[in-house]
Formats: structure tokens, C-alpha cells, sequence
């Protein structure tokens, strides 16, 4: 028992931080283009940093390192709020892709030469046709209209779909926007019957959305207390004004407490601990909450210029609420929680 | 990072786990699952000799004082095996998690001879006497003086909120021996015989209707001049030490503790079958996600070389859990859980975990005071300008 990064893990979140942050130079830029992210920052941290595969194991082209080494890229890129489709592509659809074992796709998604998004569905939307699977299914898919692939997400079902509309949405999220997506056709892969490997792949990547959104909460405080270091009223920082200390210093105990559960989670996953899809709900919901909170604190303490276009505190506001829907709500995993731990009323 | 324990690490959970149950099965059976700090105080003592028999009451410290050099992994262990087995909570807690480690960190070698073993061996109790009536966030406000007559000190002033002080033999004193000065200067950390005439105890009865605490009042008490420790003047800096072990695994053993709190939440919760309302089912829920982010946290914080900033943040994120803890055992126990049954003298269960959570966002530094430290400490906002 050694709950501390290894100088390796160290050293892969510093390379990380470096990365991101020259990225965050040209964040306003980036998310004006076409699709919303910059397809030379993915490769360039997808494939050449090999960020991709940084969780894939060597046979499928990836470092064969692991969860926890992933989550912590995870965080320095919510740091940044990296405008990329890597939580659906890298974080979601590898482990749901090695899960089911319908694996031909891993190396090009670690590579980042292709990329692939998520759509849920009911198990309603497969129907065996022949020796395969329809799929009609639409709905709304994060960086729909830059992916090459499309899985599309059961309960025990899951499709890999390569032809499907997709049409980009002015989205709340500008950070991770959402497309409109449509299916209609043969998948070019499936599975059935395949409830636990979906449910744990998701789980792996609700961690990785948890490192993400711990991330973007710190960066969230820490711009928050320069701003209140160096904003004079009354003829005094209003950081030393307890009013506000008192804020920041309650958005610290949620980032701590953000990143004890993503740091654990990330480790069960890796140590394939009996406990790994409590913790992932834990983390899931807690990390969600948190950037929820220090996003809301930090257009509040930030005073006018908070609730400006101008001001970056909205993306964070925005991300917040992006990321609490887009792999089931906390509230979902709270009750997923509840039911892990027995506390369901057919347990009682 | 690595979460899993060694096979040699379990081989010691199974030893701790052996010896716990032996002893909890048998002799000190009444002693099993009890709540309150305060009862069966000579059936404590003797648990303590018992624990110090067989080498448990200090692992965690130097071998050469009577400790094992217990590993991180290993006082972790202990700490859940002891939780998890409903050990009594430690009469000798204020000796073995805060004083001992100050006095190995601060104290001469003649004076880690002379108070090291009593406290290893279960035969001395320790009081703490920090604050007063007038210094309980802002310390540096104490008054208690202490003054030297040839080869003694006498002590004189008052000290509150000691805990389990008429249980102890001992009273670690933070005092003034420097005439004049003010705030953190001048103070000297004092070791005090507590069984003395010049020494008067008078307890506090809390909101709960225990009383855990006291106020002591030192009216020329007197102690030998070599019992100051870390040097005359310098009694701030031995205290700030003794306040940062409160971080340590002592705090991971408490949260151990918690458990046992949520589990009685949730069996009444199934009795009553406040379980059906999912708003309760939410909330047992969220509790039970502190518990696990309490206890990764305080592994985290064991586990790094130098204390982290995370560690700053422990006390508030604990203290206002526990707060809440109480207001959902209300909320689960209802009207029923508000009366105490026929003939009874002391409330319920959830009924008292509601009384007594109200004092921990309060000792051991309020949330306020939490907060100040949090904000200037660790996110290096400005200080508040001090009157």
C-alpha cells in the first residue's frame, strides 16, 4: 500500500501539464473552428505524445500502461480544458471497444488517426438482421461531425457503426460540443449479451471523465485566487477579505477531496479491486460535483467581469454541466452506488 | 500508487485481527463497541496495559521507545482492524498519538527516558492544556504564566476543554514563562504532574449530556524545572508540531470509527424502514462516499514524503461530514428515535450522534478557523488584518 505517484506517473502528468498548457495559448481560436478542436493538438498528443494509447495494452498498439497514468493526462487536460474528442474517442470508446472484444479499431483510435464518439441507446435500437445487427438509433454525440466511428452504446448491446449523419449543434458545452447523430443501417460490428463488460468499460470512463473534470476544477480555484490576490477594492486584495477566502478555501477541500476519489478509482481500475465500480461512481459524481461547484464560485468571486464572453470562467461553467450529462448524471451514479453498496429497498 | 497490501502485510492483518477478537471476545468483552469516551475508565486502563502487554499500544513509534517501527501499511492495518473489531476508543490517545511523537520529534533524551515508557506501557495518561477561556482560536492570546522558583516551575492561570483530564496522570501546558510578551513569543511547553494540590478540575458538561471535557485551574502548581521541552521561550513551535501528528494516522483511526456510526444509520434505517424514502437512500449514499474519500485522503497524506496541502483540508472536510452524520441519523431515527426507552437515563443512539456532531466543526480548531488557515496556508491568499 503506497498511495502516491511513482517519479514515472510524476513525470508523464508533468510532460502532460507542459503540452496542455501551450495548448490553452490558443483555446478561443481553437474552439472557433470548424469542429470545435484543432486536429494537429490531437495528433500531436494523441499520437506523437502517445497520450492515446498511454492506457492500450502493446498488442494493440498502446504503452501498456495504465489507468492511472491516463488519469493523470486526464486532469492536465481538463487544466487546459483541451478541446478534443478525447474523452469519448480515447477514454470511452477504447475500453468499451477491448471490453467487447471487438478490437480491429484500437490501434487507429490510439494512434488518433481515427476517431470515434458514443451514442446511447436502449437495447431496442439493435436488431439482428441476417448474420448481423441494425441499428436505428439517433440522438446526440460529443464531436459527432469529426468522427470517423460511431459505438453506439446499450445496456448489453453495442454497435460499431462507420456510416451515420451527424450535424454539428450550437452547444451549451463550447468546449465539448455536441452533434446531432443519426443511424440507420448494418453495423460493421457488434455485441450482445454483453452487460458487465459495457457497464465496467463505462466505468473506466467515468474515471477518466472524473480526472478531467478534477482538472478543470483546480485550474478553476487557481485562477480564482490569482484573480483575488490581485483585485484591490477598499484598498485591499479581496482575497484577504474572509467573505471570499472562506469560498476558495471550501472550493480546495472539494478539489482534495475530487482528486482523493479520481486517484483512488483510477488505482482500483488498475489493480482490478473488488470495489473498482463503487469507487468509479464515487469519483464519477464527486469530481462532476466539484468542477459544478468551483465553476459557479469562480464567476461569482470573479465579480463583473466573471459573467463576461470576454472571461473564461463561462467555458468552465459550461464544461461543468457538459460533462454531467454526458456519461450518465452524479445522481445516476449516486443511485448506482446505492444499489453497489445494498442500500436498494429489495436488498432492505 | 498502489492500493493492494503484500502478503506479508495480510499474514499482520490476520495477527492484529486474532488478537483483537481474543481479547474482545473474552475479557474485555464490555468493553466491545462502547460509545462513550468517558465510561468503564479502570476496564480502559486495563485494556491499555493489556494492548501495551503484547506490543500494540504504540506501533507506530521507534522500537527503541517501545514501538514496533510499523510501517505505513501496517498502522494503516491496524487502525481498520481496530475499527472494524468495535475497540474501545483510547483512553491513552492524547500520550500515545500527540505527546509521544512531539516528545520524540522536541524533547532531550533524558526526557524521552524518563516519559516515553509510562506511556508505552498503558500506566500514564496525558491531559492537553492549550487553550483558556479567552484563547481558544486566537492561542496566541493564552494567559496561564509559568515562573521559575529555584528548581521549579509554578504555574498559574486556567486552562478549558481538557479532555479525559480526570483520568490522566499528566498535563502537557502551553504557558507564558516570559513576563510581557505577547502572541506567540515568550511560551514554553511545560509537562505537569496533574494530581497535585495547586491543581483543580472542574468538568464541562456538553450539549449531549457526557462530560468529556474540563477546566483546569492552576493555582501555583508547581513542576521540576527540567520538564520544559523544545527549550524555555520556545513552547510555539513544539505546540504547531504536536497540532500538525494531529494529521496523522490518529485521524485515519477515528475515521475508521466513523464507520461504525454509518452502519447503525443504515441498520436503523432498515428497521424503521426510513430506507424506503430515496432521499434517505441519497444521502446514505453521499455519506458513504465521504467515508471512502476520508479514508483515501488520509492515505494520501500518509503516504507522501512531506505533507501535502491536501492535508490542510482534512479537518474541515471530516468535521463537517461527521456534522451531517448526525443530521441524517435524526432524520432516519424520526419521532421515535426523539425519546429515550422506559426507564433509560441516556438518549439513543442516532439521538446523541445528532447532539454530540455539533462540537467537531468546533474542536480542534473551528471551521472558520479552518478555513483562515486553508486560504493563507495553502492558496497563499492574504492575511486578515488583525486588530
Amino acid at each position: 500500500m503506497q498511495f502516491a505517484e511513482t517519479s514515472e506517473q510524476t513525470l508523464v502528468a508533468e510532460t502532460a501539464r507542459g503540452l496542455f498548457a501551450d495548448f490553452a495559448a490558443t483555446l478561443r481560436e481553437t474552439i472557433a473552428g470548424a469542429d470545435g478542436f484543432d486536429r494537429a493538438e490531437w495528433m500531436r498528443a494523441v499520437g506523437e505524445m502517445g497520450f492515446g494509447g498511454i492506457a492500450v495494452p502493446e498488442a494493440l498498439g498502446g504503452a501498456g500502461l495504465g489507468p492511472v497514468e491516463l488519469a493523470l493526462v486526464a486532469i492536465e487536460s481538463g487544466t487546459a480544458l483541451w478541446p478534443s474528442p478525447f474523452v469519448p474517442s480515447i477514454a470511452t470508446a477504447i475500453p468499451l471497444l477491448i471490453a467487447t472484444g471487438l478490437t480491429e479499431a484500437v490501434p487507429a483510435l490510439a494512434s488518433g488517426e481515427r476517431i470515434a464518439t458514443i451514442l446511447f441507446a436502449g437495447d431496442a435500437a439493435f436488431t439482428r438482421e441476417g448474420d448481423g445487427w441494425r441499428v436505428q438509433v439517433e440522438g446526440l454525440a460529443p464531436f459527432g461531425q469529426a468522427a470517423d466511428l460511431l459505438l453506439v452504446v446499450g445496456a448489453t448491446r453495442l454497435a460499431v457503426v462507420s456510416t451515420f449523419g451527424a450535424e454539428p449543434r450550437l452547444s451549451l458545452d463550447l468546449t465539448r460540443p455536441l452533434a446531432a447523430v443519426s443511424v440507420d443501417g448494418m453495423a460493421d460490428a457488434a455485441v450482445a449479451d454483453a452487460g458487465p463488460a459495457i457497464a465496467d468499460a463505462l466505468d473506466r470512463a467515468r474515471v477518466m471523465l472524473a480526472a478531467e473534470c478534477l482538472g478543470a476544477a483546480e485550474a478553476a480555484l487557481a485562477r480564482t485566487v490569482d484573480y483575488a490576490k490581485q483585485r484591490v477594492q477598499f484598498g485591499r486584495a479581496i482575497g484577504s477579505f474572509q467573505a471570499l477566502k472562506h469560498r476558495m478555501a471550501d472550493m480546495m477541500i472539494a478539489t482534495e477531496a475530487a482528486r482523493s476519489a479520481v486517484l483512488y478509482a483510477a488505482t482500483a481500475a488498475a489493480e482490478g479491486d473488488a470495489g473498482f465500480a463503487e469507487a468509479a461512481a464515487i469519483a464519477h459524481f464527486t469530481a462532476i460535483e466539484t468542477l459544478q461547484h468551483c465553476a459557479r464560485d469562480q464567476i461569482q468571486l470573479h465579480g463583473g467581469i466573471g459573467f463576461t464572453w470576454e472571461h473564461d470562467a463561462h467555458l468552465f461553467f459550461r464544461r461543468a454541466q457538459g460533462a454531467a450529462t454526458l456519461l450518465g448524471t452524479p445522481a445516476a451514479s449516486r443511485a448506482r452506488l446505492a444499489r453497489l453498496i445494498g442500500l436498494d429497498v429489495e436488498a432492505a | 500508487m498502489r492500493l493492494g497490501f503484500t502478503p506479508e502485510q495480510e499474514r499482520f492483518r490476520a495477527e492484529v485481527a486474532d488478537w483483537l477478537e481474543t481479547q474482545l471476545s473474552g475479557r474485555f468483552k464490555p468493553l466491545r463497541n462502547l460509545k462513550s469516551q468517558s465510561a468503564m475508565p479502570e476496564e480502559r486502563r486495563d485494556w491499555e496495559r493489556a494492548m501495551a502487554a503484547d506490543g500494540w499500544s504504540v506501533i507506530g513509534w521507534p522500537k527503541a521507545y517501545g514501538g514496533r517501527d510499523a510501517s505505513l501499511a501496517e498502522q494503516v492495518i491496524f487502525a481498520e482492524e481496530y475499527a472494524r473489531a468495535g475497540a474501545p476508543g483510547r483512553m491513552s490517545h492524547i500520550g500515545v498519538e500527540l505527546l509521544g511523537p512531539t516528545l520524540i520529534a522536541f524533547a532531550s533524551e533524558e526526557q524521552k527516558a524518563r516519559f516515553l515508557p509510562g506511556i508505552a506501557s498503558g500506566d500514564d495518561y496525558w491531559a492537553q492544556g492549550y487553550s483558556e477561556p479567552n484563547a481558544g482560536s486566537d492561542l496566541g492570546s493564552l494567559r496561564t504564566r509559568a515562573v521559575l522558583d529555584g528548581d521549579e516551575w509554578v504555574i498559574d492561570g486556567q486552562k478549558i476543554w481538557t479532555s479525559l483530564a480526570r483520568h490522566a496522570d499528566w498535563i502537557f501546558v502551553l504557558a507564558r514563562t516570559e513576563p510581557g510578551s505577547r502572541g506567540s513569543k515568550g511560551l514554553s511547553f511545560l509537562l505537569v504532574p496533574l494530581k497535585q494540590p495547586g491543581i483543580t478540575l472542574r468538568p464541562i458538561r456538553q450539549m449531549n449530556g457526557e462530560a468529556e471535557f474540563n477546566e483546569t485551574f492552576f493555582d501555583g502548581a508547581r513542576t521540576a524545572k527540567e520538564n520544559v521541552v523544545g527549550g524555555v521561550g520556545n513552547g510555539w513551535a513544539v505546540a504547531m508540531g504536536l497540532l500538525a501528528t494531529e494529521r496523522g494516522v490518529s485521524t485515519l483511526g477515528q475515521q475508521m470509527g466513523f464507520i461504525a456510526d454509518y452502519d447503525a444509520i443504515v441498520a436503523a434505517a432498515r428497521a424503521n424502514g426510513a430506507i424506503d424514502d430515496p432521499a434517505i437512500r441519497d444521502r446514505l449514499a453521499r455519506a458513504y462516499a465521504g467515508l471512502k474519500i476520508m479514508r483515501a485522503t488520509a492515505l494520501r497524506i500518509l503516504s507522501a514524503e512531506q505533507l501535502p496541502r491536501a492535508a490542510l483540508t482534512q479537518k474541515v472536510h471530516w468535521a463537517s461530514w461527521y456534522r451531517d452524520l448526525g443530521e441524517l441519523a435524526m432524520d432516519v431515527a424520526g419521532q421515535t428515535g426523539e425519546v429515550a426507552l422506559p426507564g433509560a437515563e441516556t438518549m439513543p443512539r442516532m439521538a446523541d450522534l445528532f447532539l454530540s456532531t455539533r462540537a467537531a466543526t468546533i474542536y480542534g480548531g473551528t471551521n472558520q478557523i479552518q478555513r483562515n488557515i486553508i486560504a493563507e496556508r495553502a492558496l497563499g491568499l492574504p492575511r486578515e488584518p488583525k486588530g
